[in-house]
């Protein structure tokens, strides 16, 4: 079944059908053709950033680009980062901390006014596991008042019919249920035994309830071939969207699980010849994408930790503002830019190559492991700022001497 | 050839069709559901769609057609020019139809907007709808 618009780029989501909408992204999509064997936004920036800046400009010509705009378009809320699993490759160590903090309802009321007030469309729940907050239908509801999308992230082992009944009349739009191999020896392996089957009995329950799904498949050495069988399984099932992206290391032990390249692109090949074939929406994303793009399209979307912390990458333990502390207004006209005009961030935009880097941050306790607290970069000197970038900018450029 | 490719040149093929022989100016449109959209202080409207992910902007001119359609469903082509003449009385009749008639086209493409084409008379299409059509019927000939 052809389902899929006549787009063949990689980002699908910022170019209009228009002459000159196509016209970059076929170029978008030539850069990333795969036998070339590139495929990482960090492996031609310089020529996506020229094609982007094309695009923007003339989109800025007509007046419809997405600068200086009321707030973001959307915002992951992660509600607590407290887990039932503890996934080896968690990026944030969800699962094995002790103290895990977890927003209030009060909090996450005045984070959803705030958001709200400046237009934000949708937001999507996240973790830690969001099904374990106990306020989690009411967090729906309430966001769902404002008419916004509510979509969760979740491991699924928790939603049994009752509960996906609950997130039914609780209007959810859309919930993501990682899903890591088409068999419990597999998957099992990786998230912990009995995990296959409660997952898969979540998306059934999911879909029986007509909530639109979609599963998250974390590739690694260990699972990354049968991908296709998760898509064919899941796509039956009637699940909508099926991803796949780098896997994001967050410690060393981490780097043996990642995929080799050979890997990633025969899953990339496997998506781009048989996605047609399928009804759900099959992707592969690049985690870097956001930051590599920044300038462009990092305002779009933010991510908010349960402190009220603005995340401008959600796998960076970077802060830039508090909305609950900060002046919201005032701080989202700085987020706008952040990527482009803030020193620390701007070097992550320009060094950043590719996943491994964000393991590279870690030299600098910049992760999010229990104990570790969230560097906010707007409350550092500007002369704190210039240390913090050239660290960086040295910690990412390592490998290269 | 990969089948995903072979799949997009039928359906760009089918897409040329049908857009060789769509009438805007005897259409009538309504929004198409489940976008969800806001719109800016300087009258852009910014539009996101839950389904596919997919974030554009309309200019503030696009933006009072997309309005005015969403305020009255089943609106004709003449309709929204007058309405658009009397919102730019320093604009010729001739210059706004004509950009209308581009405003209209490019919303229906992206997905903005369904129409009524005259070929059922209570159906409104997307573009992806019309395109699939199109197919059925090359294969029924």
């Amino acid at each position: 079944m052809a389902n899929k618009g006549l787009l063949k780029t990689r980002f699908p989501f910022y170019f209009s059908l228009d002459p000159m909408g196509i016209k970059i992204s076929d170029k978008i999509h030539q850069l990333y053709e795969n036998d070339k064997g590139i495929f990482r936004a960090g492996e031609i920036r310089s020529e996506l950033v020229k094609l982007f800046r094309e695009y923007s400009e003339l989109r800025k010509m007509q007046h419809a680009w997405v600068d200086n705009i009321m707030g973001p378009v959307f915002a992951a809320i992660d509600i607590t980062y407290r887990c039932n699993l503890q996934c080896p490759y968690c990026f944030v160590s969800a699962g094995k901390r002790k103290n895990a903090p977890t927003i209030s309802k009060q909090n996450f009321i005045r984070i959803v006014d705030l958001l709200a007030d400046s237009g934000t469309l949708g937001i999507c729940l996240c973790g830690g596991e969001p099904t374990l907050h106990p306020d989690l239908l009411e967090f729906i509801s309430y966001a769902k008042d404002y008419d916004m999308t509510v979509n969760m992230v979740t491991n699924g082992t928790l939603i049994n019919k009752k509960f996906a009944n609950r997130l039914a009349k609780a209007d959810i739009d859309l919930v993501q249920v990682s899903i890591d191999g088409s068999r419990a020896e597999i998957m099992d392996r990786l998230r912990g035994r009995g995990t296959y089957n409660r997952a898969i009995l979540a998306l059934q329950n999911l879909v029986n309830n007509g909530i639109i799904t979609g599963i998250a498949f974390s590739a690694t050495k260990i699972n990354i071939s049968d991908f296709p069988n998760v898509a064919k399984m899941c796509a039956e099932m009637g699940v909508n969207r099926i991803r796949s992206m780098f896997l994001v290391p967050e410690n060393e032990e981490h780097l043996k699980l990642i995929p080799s390249d050979e890997d990633y692109k025969k899953l990339v090949r496997w998506i781009q010849e048989n996605q047609a074939r399928y009804q759900s929406w099959i992707e592969f994303g690049d985690p870097t994408e956001h930051i590599v793009l920044g300038e462009f399209i990092g305002h779009i979307m933010i991510s908010i930790n349960p402190e009220g912390y603005i995340l401008p990458s959600p796998y960076i333990a970077l802060a830039y503002g508090n909305i609950l502390k900060d002046d919201w207004h005032a701080l989202w006209n700085e987020l706008q830019c952040v990527w482009s005009s803030n020193p620390v961030f701007n070097t992550i935009l320009n060094h950043l190559r590719d996943e491994k880097d964000f393991l590279k941050m870690n030299r600098l306790s910049l992760n999010r492991n229990e104990n570790e607290e969230i560097l906010n970069v707007k409350e550092l000197s500007s002369k704190e700022q210039r240390v913090l970038a050239n660290q960086i900018k040295e910690v990412l450029n390592y490998e290269d001497s | 050839m990969k089948i995903a490719e072979a799949e997009i040149k039928k359906l760009a093929q089918r897409a040329r069709e049908y857009m060789a022989r769509l009438d805007i100016r005897s259409s009538r449109f309504v929004v198409a559901k489940g976008l969800k959209y806001r719109k800016e202080h300087d009258g852009r409207i910014l539009c996101f769609s839950p389904v596919t992910g997919k974030i554009s902007v309309l200019n503030p001119t696009m933006a009072a057609i997309y309005e005015e359609i969403s305020k009255k469903p089943g609106l004709k082509f003449d309709d929204i020019v007058e309405s658009l003449c009397a919102m730019y009385p320093e604009t010729s009749y001739s210059k706004i139809s004509h950009d209308t008639e581009r405003a209209l086209t490019w919303l229906f493409i992206n997905g903005y907007i369904k129409l009524n084409d005259g070929n059922d008379e209570e159906k409104y299409i997307s573009f992806m709808e019309a395109i699939l059509r199109e197919g059925l019927k090359n294969e029924e000939t």
